[in-house]
């Protein structure tokens, strides 16, 4: 029994190490991902959270977009929440169809959103929406967490 | 004293047991929500450099559909002012097709200098290799060295 407990603590050290916990730092950890491909319109705002308490977290944004020129079309990717002043925070990616114009973008950013408010994902087109075109997200947010 | 083994022996076996529940409490807070992670898949870095022009160096090359996240930061230092700098470009293929890049470099006018990027979300198209290399500019520095680290992340689970 007395070796099965030095064992079990053993393999609990090692564990504790191979996650990264053992140096008593928090560590970013992914708390939210979603993932789109071949999308073709808008998507309402849905709720991905509503954080309980104070915390920071980091959202990682990537989209891609494809179809023919068009002119003044896109669309807009957007995780949004309130920050704690009680503003508007975005991480947005603004993807056209035309000439000069990214179709291939990603938006890294830490935020502090308000208790008990919600942080949201949407896909906006513009009026008119793109035509005959698709797009790849995917989104992730990350909580700085122990 | 037979007594009393059995009751050490019974605690014994309630420590093991509330261990090894601890220890499965600990493995699911520690990353297991179901979610991927982004995990560092490839770390470089070199220290008091001062050879240029290496590469491209194939890091990887992607056998399937991924989103990673790279990034880079390079310093550098030298006896003397001088307009010369080294540069550090990661490449790769996009999953359209089209060409990819970061790169960050480290001036030397003032004689020391840095730069970072990232981190940067991309995603290569598969078979195609992602690659890193480090220029000189021309004329190359002197009596300079340099400093560089990458790290490339992946989404996984």
């Amino acid at each position: 029994m007395r070796r099965a407990a030095v064992v079990l603590v053993a393999v609990m050290m090692c564990a504790g190490y191979s996650f990264g916990q053992s140096n008593g730092v928090p560590q970013w950890k992914v708390v939210k991902e979603g993932h789109i491909s071949g999308g073709t319109g808008a998507i309402n705002p849905t709720v991905l959270f509503t954080p309980a308490k104070d915390g920071f977290y980091r959202v990682s944004l990537y989209a891609l977009t494809s179809g023919p020129f068009q002119n003044s079309v896109f669309f807009n990717f957007v995780v949004s929440w309130t920050n704690r002043a009680d503003g508007l925070g975005l991480a947005e990616l603004d993807e056209c169809l035309g000439g000069l114009c990214f179709q291939d973008q990603n938006v890294i950013q830490v935020f502090a959103p308000k208790v008990g408010t919600p942080v949201s994902f949407a896909v906006i087109t513009s009026d008119p929406p793109p035509q005959d075109s698709t797009y790849d997200t995917v989104f992730t947010v990350e909580e700085l967490t122990h | 004293m037979k007594y009393s083994k059995r009751i050490l022996e019974a605690c014994m076996r309630k420590i093991v047991i509330l261990i090894a529940v601890v220890m499965c409490a600990g493995v699911t807070s520690f990353g297991q929500n179901g979610l991927p992670q982004w995990r560092v898949i490839k770390e470089l870095h070199r220290s008091d450099q001062n050879t240029g022009d290496i590469g491209p160096d194939i890091l990887f090359t992607p056998v399937k559909n991924g989103v990673y996240r790279a990034s880079l930061y390079m310093s550098a230092t030298s006896t003397e002012q001088q307009n010369a700098a080294w540069t550090i470009i990661l490449d790769w293929t996009d999953e359209t097709g089209l060409g990819g890049y970061l790169s960050t470099g480290a001036p030397l006018n003032t004689g020391r200098g840095f730069g970072m990027v990232g981190p940067s979300i991309f995603s290569p198209q598969v078979g195609k290799p992602v690659r890193v290399y480090i220029l000189n500019s021309d004329p190359p520095p002197q009596n300079a060295t340099y400093n560089f680290v990458m790290t490339i992340e992946q989404l996984t689970h």
